[in-house]
């Protein structure tokens, strides 16, 4: 009569112990590994190559540097995000679904081939630095498109979404009384947003500054690409690598970590003195009025402006993608279509490779990264205990993590042959791209499948087991399929995620598994533009159609 | 059928008990009813029942047989929860037919009995409608059915009227009896809402802070309950002479024997009227059937006499 009881914690013991070899194996002990490679003095411990670091002045500057782009970053991605975020809550009244979704589409387009764009469009050749050289006469381009200047638009004009979707997000909260309420009293539009709608937004405005600050610190393919002698820390890392260091570059990705966790820190320690707010919304239209006057207008100028600058990459990616490489470089205007650049890549198998393994690894990464979640959030929703809460902080850890840094952790762990590896390699080898993708993807992967299990009653799996089916039934017949949804729509913003990850690639591919987004790069250093961009429009193809298989299997995500 | 036996049933979560020391025995075939505020325990006591959690303290029986470690799934009892919880990725014939698919009924067996209840639960027309486009009444069918289908040891009925309108309330309440009666299946019904309890019950439970108070007939409960709490869980009841009287219990008069009282305030409820009297003692209530013009003759401010109409076997007050 007690069996039941025991395989109700049978299975879930097992499943602790795999959890707790893999979480150990793969994030934890590698992570301790860095931290002792950083340490490592000659033959001993000790804080040599930290000294080395600090006492460097070009170290310093690359720190500095990197703080100053987090810093930057949360500035411009704050004021564009918040506003955007305001103007389609109170004033946006036409076409408001799809202006959304534009404003959120820069997310779906991985950054090397959003910073790619950008080139063709602002660099030294770029289609809009060559006309207005050739509209006003100049004898040499109008301005210089590299350096902080640059990384900062380009990134602004990616990451600004975290604020936009969290703060549009936050104020479907907002309750429109209180405005009104506050306007009858003859309050100003800024006593308005001091008052009554910052502390609404608040919460979600300091979530934004800490993933803002940490993708800004961490970002690699702008300051990569158009950084000039801008350098960064993750620039550097990558730098270390190949030449070696792996001493150095285990200390400059812990100088990132340091640099990301202690502005996490401070931001949850200060946003711990608020509890949140949330009202409850008694009026569900704006009052009328509102859309109206210069506030209004200025808005949709600022909105309009926006779309054009998420719009225009994208169109000239796709119309640069069907000429020829060398019209692309000579001509001002090139317009000799041609469909070589694609013939290239379906026609030649090592060229087509990089897609089918950047394809290969994301679906991988989803899979397993899925197979270790699901159960996972499932305990943690369902059960709630401690062991599931150490479970839930293990998992969640990768998102402190920046991207160089699981890739460094990766590196100083299976260079050589490990237990947790069965006593192989790794590095060097096919499956080490997929395993860093899995690692980034555990946070976001495991919080989307607790929103999907959480909406699931559980009386109906109450209902399930009064109807004679045992747990595995239920499982499969119940929860399953009434997750299923919210599970593959969180999967599939990861695969878009993945298809086109750089970061850890540059530090992990190797010849059997070379990413689309290495190619990507290498081709346009290897004055292949054409079939860099045909490869980036075929990614931007993959990563619209899945958003779009998103919509469909959870139309209310991001809405 | 088996009478279902709680032995001695207590219940904490965590250091908070619910559930203190209930014996129970619901009768095979009969309409049984926990009736209590909301937060006595009710529903730990059914989940209980149902399996879902062990009582910390006790035992369940059905019959001779002890099942207080058997699965949930191995029960056999058809529970409708509060929220009816109906398979939201199925049809209403695929929720239906669910717990006969599951215990792999044979196709002809499973076909029979789903038309009999879907029948039964006049749900005819809608059998392939999705559930999200149904009306609150109608789930509850879907619910009802789908827990008959498996034609179950006991049915368990948590609420089941909470989230319908109060008109529909009643005319679901009569069904839900009605079926119960054709299919004659032993039922445990949970309900805070004493009008509900006294009009279909065979017996009654009441329930406080997880004590049983008091188990009887509906009449028994009304008539005589047996304490303060009770009697007033049940309806309104006057304090007068040291026992608790119902108001359509107590009688005005113009004179005689009786309590002289003051008429402080009338109520008209269409059926009857309602006086509001005082008397040196205290203020009561009292009911009159509306017979016509019977009433005409009270107005406020009247004085008369209180007496009580029927020796009622209330508990002391
Ligand atoms: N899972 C639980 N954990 C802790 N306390 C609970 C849990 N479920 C119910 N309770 C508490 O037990 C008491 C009885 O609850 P319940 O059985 O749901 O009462 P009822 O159904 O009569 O409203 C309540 O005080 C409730 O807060
Ligand atoms: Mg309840």
């Amino acid at each position: 009569m007690r069996k039941t009881d025991q395989s109700r914690t049978f299975l879930p013991l097992v499943w602790y112990g795999v959890m707790g070899f893999l979480l150990l194996g793969y994030i934890l002990l590698p992570f301790v590994r860095t931290v002792l490679e950083a340490l490592r003095a000659g033959d001993g411990y000790g804080l040599l190559n930290f000294h080395e670091f600090f006492s460097n002045p070009n170290q310093w500057t690359v720190a500095k540097n990197t703080i100053l782009l987090g810093v930057s970053m949360v500035v411009t991605c704050g004021t564009i995000g918040i506003l955007l975020a305001l103007y389609m809550t109170f004033l946006c009244s036409r076409f408001k679904k799809l202006i959304h979704i534009l404003l959120l589409s820069p997310m779906m387009v991985p950054g090397v081939i959003t910073v790619i764009a950008f080139i063709q469009l602002y660099g030294e050749s770029g289609v809009v630095t060559k006309a207005i050289q050739y509209a006003l006469q100049l004898p040499s381009a109008p301005f210089v498109f590299q350096g902080y200047g640059a990384i900062l638009f380009v990134i602004t004009y990616t990451q600004y979404v975290y604020f936009y979707l969290n703060v549009y997000v936050a104020l479907k909260y907002m309750d429109y009384a209180a405005i009104e309420a506050a306007r009858s009293l003859g309050a100003s539009w800024l006593q308005i947003f001091r008052d009554v709608i910052w502390p609404v937004i608040r919460p979600a405005v300091l979530t934004s500054v800490i993933i803002t600050f940490a993708s800004g610190v961490s970002a690699f393919s702008a300051p990569n690409l158009i950084g000039g002698g801008f350098k960064v820390l993750s620039t550097q890392i990558v730098r270390s690598k190949a030449n070696n260091h792996m001493e150095m570059a285990s200390v400059q990705v812990v100088v990132l970590f340091a640099i990301s966790v202690t502005v996490m820190l401070l931001v949850r320690f200060y946003s711990r003195r608020f509890g949140s707010i949330a009202a409850d919304r008694s009026q569900p239209a704006v009052p009328e009025g509102m859309r109206r006057g210069w506030l209004a207008v200025v808005g949709r100028i600022v909105v309009l402006i926006q779309i054009l600058l998420i719009l225009l990459p994208i169109a000239a990616i796709i119309y640069l993608s069907f000429v020829s490489t060398s019209s692309i470089m000579q001509d001002i205007f090139p317009r000799s279509f041609t469909l070589e650049n694609y013939l290239t890549i379906f026609r030649k198998k090592r060229v087509l490779k990089p897609l089918i393994n950047s394809l290969q690894m994301s679906v991988m990464a989803v899979a397993a990264g899925l197979v270790l979640t699901v159960p996972s959030a499932y305990l943690i929703v369902r059960r709630g205990g401690r062991a599931e809460g150490i479970l839930r902080f293990a998992l969640m850890l990768p998102s402190a993590m920046p991207a160089s840094l699981v890739a460094i952790n990766l590196i100083n762990a299976f260079n050589q042959k490990s237990l947790f590896a069965f006593g192989q390699v790794l590095i060097g080898g096919y499956y080490i791209i997929p395993i860093a993708y899995v690692i980034t993807a555990l946070p976001m992967l495991l919080s989307s499948n607790e929103v999907a299990i959480q909406g699931l009653h559980p009386n109906l799996e109450e209902a399930s087991r009064s109807l004679g089916a045992d747990m595995g039934n239920t499982f499969v017949r119940i929860i399953l399929p009434n997750i299923a949804p919210g599970i593959m729509a969180g999967g599939i913003l990861i695969f878009i995620r993945m298809i086109g990850e750089y970061t850890m690639s540059a530090l992990l591919y190797g010849v059997h598994n070379r990413p689309i987004s290495i190619s990507i790069i290498t081709n346009m250093q290897e004055y292949n533009v054409g079939i860099s961009l045909a490869y980036g429009v075929i990614v931007i193809l993959i990563c619209y159609l899945s958003l779009a298989l998103i919509f469909r299997l959870d139309d209310r995500r991001f809405l | 059928m088996s009478d279902v036996i709680l032995k001695n049933i207590s219940h904490s979560y965590g250091a908070v008990r619910v559930l203190d020391q209930i014996d129970l025995t619901i009768r095979g075939g009969e309409f049984f009813t926990l009736l209590g505020p909301s937060g006595c325990g009710k529903t730990t006591l059914l989940r209980i029942l149902a399996g879902f959690i062990r009582p910390t303290e006790g035992e369940v029986w059905i019959g001779d047989r002890d099942i207080t470690a058997l699965a949930p799934e191995k029960r056999n009892m058809g529970i409708v929860f509060q929220n009816y919880a109906l398979f939201p990725n199925m049809t209403v014939k695929e929720n239906i037919s669910y717990g006969l698919r599951v215990r792999k009924l044979p196709a002809e067996e499973r076909k029979r009995r789903c038309e009999y209840y879907t029948e039964l639960a006049g749900l005819k027309e809608y059998e392939d409608r999705r559930i999200q486009e149904l009306s609150g009444g109608q789930q509850q069918r879907v619910a009802i059915a789908r827990a008959l289908v498996i034609e179950p040891q006991m049915l368990l009925l948590d609420e089941p009227m909470s989230n319908l309108d109060v008109a529909l309330r009643v005319k679901m309440r009569e069904e839900i009896r009605a079926i119960q009666r054709k299919v004659g299946i032993t039922t445990l019904f949970i309900t805070h809402d004493q009008q509900e309890a006294l009009s279909v019950s065979d017996r009654i439970a009441v329930m406080r802070d997880g004590k049983v108070l008091q188990t009887g007939t509906p009449g028994e409960i009304y008539d005589a309950p047996n304490q303060e709490f009770v009697a007033d869980f049940v309806g309104f009841s006057n304090r007068f002479g040291g026992r608790l009287v119902r108001p359509e219990q107590m009688q005005l008069k113009r004179d005689g024997e009786g309590v002289p009282v003051e008429i402080t305030d009338i109520r008209f409820g269409g059926m009857y009227y309602e006086y509001r009297v005082r008397s040196q003692e205290g203020e009561y209530r009292v009911l009159e059937l509306n017979r016509g013009n019977a009433s005409q003759k009270w107005k406020r401010g009247d004085t008369g006499v209180l007496t009580v109409l029927t020796e009622g076997s209330g508990a002391n007050a």
